[in-house]
């Protein structure tokens, strides 16, 4: 008996050996194991903008923050590229095809990196870049859009058919040569009108009173700088009751068209130039007025238009007119049947 | 008489702090949740109460004379908003790996996810543009995908893609901030450079109903469909996202 027990012991032990050796690997693994990631391709950029109005003649710097967030070391490189807008909405259209003229305006100050050199930016580490301007004294007073762009080069280390990413984050430089600091400012308003009307009679657009007004305001930068449209939308009707919205100080670029937005204070977001309208408060009906005043840089008056429209139920009486239609032609019927009866 | 005093003292404050407002610069325009304040000062300027966003600091009328001997005005970020998140983009692999390809099958799909932060940017856009069509060492070709007969595509249209007889390399686009026309999962081929324009296919603007945010993401799946007499090889491209936030 003691021998078989001592034999089991032993059998018992050879396992719990075992089991310990497993055990003490797995927790080895677990301990020290080079943890395994997707290579993912991830850059952060500080500021997305920049904008600079200078004298010919001076210089400034400007640090710009650049981040590798992903899970790969990243090979880097820069270049400044002119733009232009690409549509109405704010969008950049990247002119590779020309170089910028201004190009000798712009260096890197770090000691160990001038533009356009490549450069490595390790995961999760952050990259200062100082970016000079230095506009040359002859320098044409004009405004100059570029966007400061970095890139990653692509690693071939897959021998099987791929696409390969290349990833390229930019910040736009909207940069003014000027004098005095008072380059020649002007807008023209190209449209101002109220998108969801139902109709337009002479100069007075025709709206449903349960629809929201939608104000379409459309900006053309005809001056010779950029500038902001600083001013508000007020609605007003024959009740007294006057609604704001405030238009959205985006940039407008030289000979360009910008849609302008409003800001929605309940909601804090660019948000479109909409009246919101309920039941309790705003319902709208009767003749109304819009009109929009805005300054370039700067609150004020300078530049305004006004539209006037019509606020009917008109989907009411559409709606009560289908209902009271075929009621009326089943009462005519049933009239004609019951005198045909008689 | 101690306790008195400082019940008068405490009263006092709670009614100070109660009613009496704070004192703000003049010359703004005061809402609720944000303040524009009058451009008068130069450099940065303006104080908001908005937390997701900034209306102040701007351009304009600088203090008589103050241009002058600066000699330069500088404004980083944009007017109305009030974030320090840095605009960031992400690629979650670096690259489409086919493996081996299939002929005549709409099984080689490989997807990819676009990651935006674009918090401190007004609006944004990820544009795409590949440096050649997916080429292998001994120079053959997987051509662009013009997608089915009955519904063509191009790098600017989508069009349908579901016959195994249309060779070629597309993708679509599927998440948040990608243009409609990918809606009903329609294909369009990758435009190239330098011919081709890059094509935006993730963004939004303010205009188009931006809403300032963490973690945008969006999905590009891409296909490959060959037929049965393209030549063996390993074809390769390289495509390039370009994120750009709006000016």
């Amino acid at each position: 008996m003691t021998n078989f027990k001592s034999i089991s012991n032993f059998k018992y032990y050879k396992y719990y050996k075992s089991f310990s050796t497993c055990l003490f690997a797995y927790l080895l693994i677990c301990l020290f194991a080079i943890p395994v990631h997707a290579q993912t391709l991830s850059l952060s950029i500080w500021p997305p903008l920049l904008e600079v109005m200078i004298q010919p003649g001076k210089s400034i710097t400007q640090v710009y923050k650049l981040t590798n967030g992903g899970k790969t070391d990243l090979v880097l490189t820069s270049r400044l590229v002119p733009f232009e807008p690409a549509d109405e909405l704010g969008n950049v259209r990247i002119k590779n095809d020309s170089p910028s003229v201004i190009s000798d305006w712009f260096s890197f100050q770090n000691a160990d990196l001038n533009l356009g050199d490549s450069f490595v930016l390790k995961v999760k580490e952050e990259q200062q870049v100082v970016l000079r301007i230095k506009v040359p004294e002859k320098a044409l007073e004009d405004d100059y859009y570029l966007t400061l762009l970095f890139e990653s080069l692509p690693e071939f280390n897959i021998n099987q058919s791929a696409a390969w990413s290349k990833i390229q984050i930019g910040s736009n430089l909207l940069l003014t040569v000027s004098e005095t600091g008072e380059p020649p400012r002007k807008a023209e308003i190209v449209e101002f009108k109220i998108k969801n009307a139902w109709f337009k009679l002479s100069s007075w657009q025709f709206i449903d009173s349960f629809a929201n007004p939608l104000f379409s305001l459309r900006i053309k930068n005809i001056g010779r700088s950029l500038f902001k449209p600083m001013g508000t939308i007020i609605v007003s009707g024959w009740t007294g009751g006057k609604y704001p919205l405030e238009l959205l100080p985006e940039n407008i670029l030289i000979n360009s068209i910008r849609q302008s937005q409003c800001f929605s204070t309940d909601k804090n977001q660019p948000s479109p130039c909409q009246l919101e309208t309920n039941w309790k408060s705003k319902f709208l009906l009767g003749p109304y007025q819009a009109r929009v005043s805005f300054g370039l840089d700067k609150i004020s008056e300078d530049y305004q238009q006004t539209i006037h429209f019509f606020a009917f139920p008109f989907s009411l009486m559409a709606g009560l007119l289908l209902l009271i239609l075929p009621l009326t032609i089943l009462l005519k019927n049933y009239q004609i049947k019951q005198k045909d009866d008689f | 008489m101690k306790i008195k005093s400082i019940i008068v003292f405490s009263l006092f404050f709670v009614f100070c702090a109660l009613f009496l407002s704070e004192a703000k610069a003049q010359s703004s325009l005061k809402s609720t949740n944000y303040e524009i304040t009058l451009p008068n000062l130069n450099m940065v300027g303006g104080n908001t109460t908005s937390p997701g966003y900034k209306m102040g600091v701007t351009g304009g009328q600088t203090a008589p004379g103050l241009y002058t001997s600066t000699g330069y005005k500088i404004k980083a970020g944009f007017q109305y908003i009030h974030s320090i998140i840095p605009f960031s983009f992400k690629l979650s692999v670096i690259a489409l790996n086919f493996g081996t390809l299939n002929p005549e099958v709409l099984t080689n799909n490989q997807s990819l996810t676009l990651t935006v932060n674009s918090g401190s940017a007004g609006g944004y856009q990820v544009k795409v543009q590949e440096n050649d069509p997916l080429t292998s060492t001994a120079l053959s070709n997987i051509p662009d995908t013009t997608c089915d007969t009955t519904d063509t595509c191009t790098q600017t249209d989508a069009g349908t893609w579901t016959q195994t007889t249309t060779y070629g390399f597309g993708y679509n686009m599927a998440g948040t901030d990608v243009p409609s026309e990918f809606s009903g999962s329609k294909y369009k081929n990758f435009p190239d450079t330098p011919a081709e324009s890059p094509v935006k296919i993730m963004g939004k603007t303010p205009a188009e109903g931006h809403q300032a945010g963490k973690n945008k993401t969006a999905t590009l799946n891409a296909r490959i469909n060959i037929s049965n007499v393209q030549a063996a090889g390993t074809y390769r491209n390289i495509l390039t996202f370009t994120a750009i936030p709006t000016y």
